[in-house]
């Protein structure tokens, strides 16, 4: 069974990802309005109301800001986890009765043909959660918004096919941005805020051990951080180490404003 | 997000849509008027007249356009459950009886509003089992399976992505009761459409609003052929079953499910 997936958005602006397999479809978050999420599913060949569900990582509005609506008008369930429900419910407004579907972090879950484990990781929301989710011995990753990515999370990350890794901003541009407060800073820096570019570097190495080929850097801060040097940071950071992007290791973007490209694993 | 990539690449077919709504107005309003003296009156051709119609300016162009869109369309042809195919069985069967009585209120309504026009003629006789299953075939299933899959699919979709909130099932309903060109039966292909379309968007299966729409046909055809309405009682007894099955049918289940 191949997997198909697409990063619809990602960025402060509003995170979304498409993930399909045999003839289940999923979205990881809808952070977007719910007009422009039904564009960019259209603009990739997809209805819809032909999802079989949301999975929330956290209750942040960009990660939440279209669900709500997406549920009402097209059906579809929701996954979160109770902390997060408890949290969303004002933001993302009334999901409609029936739609409501609780996981817990610690087990994994299963939706039609897909099986999904939820990743505890760090960052200041209620229970913030990574994806991993699982087709056909095949599986991919949706991991950005921590602050720290830890052992354990390595090892449930370990020899996934693709991953959408947080790669949010530039150490040094970040602390010279005149127009956030230092508690900002210090709060997208912390253990609970974004992953640096060196930090996404430093946990890519110990994922590459693990058998990770296949990246996509996401969830780019605007002000802190920009494509190009992101790539530049990550890919000379995994070369000093010897391992060389294009062949040891592949990395492609996705972005804030557009869907990514449209990746098909068998 | 790419604003001019939308997937329903109806741009392509703006004048076929156009070409296909002339045709429709003129056959349509010619029907009763202009075209029946042509046509054998009450023979078996009108049936043929119908098929004719709905297959080429609907059937047709609606496969036509789905199929340029394989991918995207084909999760609205997912195998609904037994239980909500039993209920909305039950739900046409009941209904079609119901719609009657809709009927009889909007033709009171309309003649005290002063508007009168005259009864349709009713659908020839059919004499023997080749003829009815020839009827249903001709104007049941043809018309059913055309119209759901340019009202419920095509046009639903396109109406969607571009009105707010549930506008889209109101001008759905609307366009879908104007297009039948009847008069006196508005008001219940109005309720059908707007029930129909409630039907494909919880249930996200073109075949449900498919199924109901063969049975009601059918059943509107048997009536028809039999040239006798069935007593009030039976008529009262049908809208409560209908009224049941549809709450059974849209009731929201269950609170927070736990996986």
């Amino acid at each position: 069974m191949k997997i198909e997936f697409c990063s619809l958005s990602s960025g402060s602006g509003g995170n979304a990802t498409y993930i399909s397999a045999g003839n289940t479809r999923i979205l990881i978050d809808a952070g977007l309005s719910g007009k422009t999420v039904t564009a960019a599913l259209n603009s990739i060949g997809v209805l819809p109301e032909s999802l079989n569900a949301i999975l929330v990582t956290h209750e942040h509005i960009d990660h939440v800001k279209g669900v709500g609506i997406l549920s009402r008008k097209y059906h579809i369930p929701v996954y979160a986890n109770e902390n997060t429900w408890n949290r969303m419910s004002k933001s993302v407004g009334e999901v409609p009765l029936g739609m409501h579907r609780i996981f817990e972090t610690d087990n994994d879950f299963y939706i039609d043909d897909l099986s999904v484990m939820p990743i505890a990781i760090q960052h200041d929301s209620a229970e913030p959660v990574a994806f991993r989710v699982f087709a056909g011995g095949r599986s991919v990753a949706v991991a950005t918004d921590m602050g720290v990515i830890s052992k354990r999370v390595i090892q449930q990350l370990s020899g996934v096919d693709l991953l959408l890794l947080e790669s949010n901003h530039d150490i040094e541009m970040l602390r010279q941005n005149q127009r956030y407060s230092e508690s900002l800073k210090r709060r997208i820096l912390g253990n609970k805020g974004h992953l640096s570019n060196d930090s996404c570097s430093l946990a890519l190495m110990s994922l590459y051990e693990t058998g990770v080929k296949h990246v996509l850097l996401g969830h780019l801060s605007e002000d802190n951080n920009t494509p190009e040097l992101a790539m530049h940071a990550v890919s000379t950071a995994l070369s000093d180490q010897g391992l060389k992007t294009g062949s040891d290791i592949f990395l492609e973007m996705t972005w804030r404003d557009r869907t990514s490209g449209f990746y098909t694993i068998e | 997000m790419t604003e001019q990539v939308v997937s329903i690449q109806l741009s392509k077919y703006k004048s076929l849509f156009l070409v296909g709504a002339v045709i429709s107005f003129i056959l349509g309003m010619t029907q009763g008027i202009w075209l029946r003296q042509f046509l054998p009156q009450n023979d078996f051709v009108v049936y043929v007249y119908v098929a004719l119609q709905e297959l080429f300016v609907i059937g047709i162009p609606a496969i036509l356009l789905m199929l340029r869109k394989k991918d995207l369309y084909k999760p609205l042809f997912t195998k609904p459950d037994t239980w909500s195919i039993g209920l909305v069985a039950l739900a046409a069967v009941s209904f079609s009886l119901a719609a009657i009585l809709i009927s009889v209120i909007w033709i009171t309504l309309l003649q005290s509003a002063g508007i009168n026009f005259p009864l349709p003629a009713n659908l020839p006789k059919l004499s023997g089992p080749f003829e009815f299953s020839m009827a249903i075939l001709l104007a049941a299933i043809i018309p059913a399976v055309s119209e759901e899959m340019m009202f419920r699919g095509l046009l639903q979709i396109f109406l969607r992505n571009r009105l707010s909130g549930r506008k889209d099932i109101f001008v759905v309903a609307f366009i879908f009761a104007l297009l039948h060109f009847s008069v006196h039966g508005f008001a219940a292909l109005f309720f059908i459409g707007l029930f129909l379309s409630m039907l494909v968007n919880r249930y996200k299966s073109l075949w449900l609003a498919i199924i109901f729409h063969i049975l009601y046909n059918s059943i509107v055809i048997i009536l028809q052929t039999l040239d006798s309405l069935p007593s009030v009682r039976l008529i009262f007894l049908c809208l409560g079953i209908y009224l049941a099955v549809s709450y059974l049918l849209f009731q929201k289940k269950g609170a927070n499910v736990w996986i």
